[in-house]
C-alpha cells in the first residue's frame, strides 16, 4: 500500500513539471478507417501538436486482432497473405507518404486503393502505420569526468485498421464457453468468440454479475474486434469487503455498439447474449 | 462523375470527430545523468525527472495494445557499443484520471490499455546502462520506439 502511495506520488511530481524533451508525436483522425468500394477512397487528418518540426511516413500491412492465451489482443501481421486471406495492403496508396510537420500544421492524407479487377464483394483489410520522429536527436546524461553522454531517442508509430468493403457484406458473432471465476479482487471472464458473414464484428462486450438478489454487484465493458475467431478475457472489478457466499448470475451481451467509433463506420448486428451461473465461496 | 467527385471531395475536407483521434507522444526522454565508467547506472520508470515518457490520447472506451521496441546496445563513436538492459518491472502505465492505478509492466512485453475514465495514458520507462571499465569517452545513442496498434 505503501510502495503504491509512493508510486502515485512519484507519477503525480513527473506529471507536473516541465517536460525535457518536446514532445514530437502527431495526432492521427480517424483511429480507425473504412473506404467504400464506390469511391475508392478515404483520408487521414494528422496534425502536429507540439513545437518542433516531426517526420512523418506511413505504410500498410496485412493484420488481424487476435488473442494470447492469457486473453489479451494482440495483432497478427502476415508478412505474405495468401489469396485466401482478405487482404487490401498490397493495394492501397497513402498521398503523400512521406512528409515534415512543422509545428502546429495539420496535414490531410488520402488513401487511395486500387483494387484488382473483378474483386469479389467483402471487407478486406490492411493496417495503416503512421510512423512520427523528430528532426533531431536528442541527448541527454553528460558526465565531464568519463566523457560519456547517453541518449535514448524516442519515436512512436500508431496502428490503425483500415476496413476496405465492396458491395453488400454482413457480420455477426457466436459466443460460446462463456466462463468466470475471482481473480484477486475481480471477477475474470472468458468468451469464445467466432465471427459470422463477410465482415469484421467491430462491437463491445458488456458483463454482469448479479447477486442472489438480483442486485448488480460488478460490470465491465471493452471492446471487441473479432475478424476471425478470438478468447478474450474481461475482468470486472468486485466492490471492496467481501461478497456474500451464494450463488450469482454473470450475464454477457455482445452488440454492435462501439463508444469510440463513427456509427456510420460500423456494421450493426443482434445483439448475442449469454449468461452463467456461478457460486462464490 | 460530377457526383463521385463531390463525395470524394467531401470525404477528403471532412474534419473528423475530435473524439476519433489518438495520439501518442514522447515527452520525455529516458535520462541517465552522470556515467561513471565500469558502474551500472539505472534509472526507475518511477524517478519523476529521468523516465522517459510517452503520452497516449485516445477516445474514452477504447482499447490499445502498446509495443516498446527497445535497444540492446547503444551506438557510440568509432563502432563503440553501450550495454542497455530493462529489467521485467521497468515501465509503468498509469491512466489520467482521478483514482487511475499505475500498472508496472515488462518493458518487453505487449500490454492492452483500456480507456475507461478519461482519454490520456501516461507511460513511463526505466533501464540500466552498464559502461565497462575502458568504455570509450563521446556520445552513445539508440532509440526506443513505442507502437500504438488499436483494433
Amino acid at each position: 500500500m505503501r510502495t503504491l502511495r509512493l508510486l502515485r506520488l512519484s507519477l503525480a511530481a513527473a506529471l507536473t513539471l516541465p517536460a525535457v524533451a518536446v514532445a514530437q508525436g502527431v495526432l492521427v483522425a480517424p483511429h480507425a478507417v473504412v473506404i467504400d468500394h464506390r469511391t475508392r477512397s478515404g483520408s487521414l487528418s494528422l496534425y502536429n501538436p507540439g513545437d518542433q518540426p516531426t517526420e512523418v511516413s506511413l505504410s500498410t500491412f496485412f493484420g488481424y486482432p487476435v488473442t494470447d492465451s492469457s486473453g489479451n489482443f494482440d495483432l497478427r501481421t502476415v508478412e505474405r497473405p495468401g489469396a485466401n486471406m482478405p487482404s487490401a495492403a498490397e493495394w492501397l496508396e497513402a498521398f503523400p507518404k512521406r512528409m515534415v510537420l512543422q509545428p502546429k500544421e495539420r496535414q490531410t492524407v488520402r488513401l487511395l486503393a486500387r483494387p484488382p479487377q473483378a474483386l469479389p464483394d467483402g471487407e478486406y483489410w490492411a493496417r495503416l502505420v503512421v510512423s512520427a520522429k523528430a528532426g533531431s536527436v536528442p541527448v541527454s546524461g553528460v558526465d565531464s569526468s568519463s566523457g560519456i553522454t547517453v541518449g535514448l531517442n524516442l519515436e512512436v508509430r500508431t496502428v490503425l485498421p483500415l476496413q476496405y468493403r465492396k458491395g453488400s457484406v454482413a457480420t455477426s458473432v457466436r459466443a460460446s464457453r462463456l466462463t468466470a471465476g475471482v481473480e484477486g479482487d475481480s471477477l475474470a471472464v472468458r468468451l469464445h468468440l467466432v465471427r459470422q458473414g463477410t465482415a469484421a464484428y467491430i462491437g463491445t462486450v458488456r458483463g454482469a454479475l448479479a447477486d442472489p438478489s438480483g442486485r448488480t454487484v460488478a460490470t465491465f465493458s471493452s471492446p471487441v474486434a473479432v475478424y476471425y475467431d478470438v478468447d478474450p478475457r474481461f475482468t470486472a472489478p468486485l466492490p471492496a469487503g467481501t461478497l456474500p457466499p451464494g450463488p450469482y448470475r454473470l450475464r454477457v451481451e455482445v452488440t454492435t455498439e462501439r463508444e469510440d467509433l463513427a456509427p456510420e463506420t460500423l456494421i450493426a448486428a443482434r445483439p448475442v447474449r449469454d449468461s452463467l451461473e456461478l457460486h462464490l465461496p | 462523375m460530377r457526383f463521385q467527385l463531390l463525395v470524394l471531395l467531401a470525404a477528403l475536407t471532412a474534419a473528423p470527430s475530435a473524439a476519433a483521434q489518438v495520439s501518442v507522444a514522447p515527452i520525455r526522454d529516458l535520462a541517465f545523468g552522470p556515467v561513471i565508467v565500469g558502474i551500472p547506472s539505472t534509472v526507475g520508470p518511477n524517478h519523476p525527472t529521468r523516465s522517459g515518457q510517452f503520452r497516449i490520447t485516445a477516445p474514452v472506451g477504447s482499447k490499445v495494445q502498446i509495443r516498446l521496441t527497445l535497444p540492446g546496445q547503444l551506438a557510440g563513436p568509432a563502432g563503440a557499443q553501450l550495454p542497455i538492459s530493462f529489467s521485467s518491472n521497468d515501465a509503468i502505465a498509469v491512466g489520467g484520471w482521478p483514482g487511475a492505478t499505475p500498472n508496472t509492466f515488462n518493458p518487453k512485453a505487449t500490454r492492452n490499455l483500456q480507456f475507461t475514465g478519461g482519454t490520456i495514458y501516461n507511460v513511463f520507462v526505466g533501464g540500466t546502462v552498464s559502461p565497462a571499465a575502458n568504455q570509450r569517452q563521446g556520445n552513445y545513442a539508440a532509440t526506443i520506439t513505442l507502437t500504438l496498434t488499436n483494433f
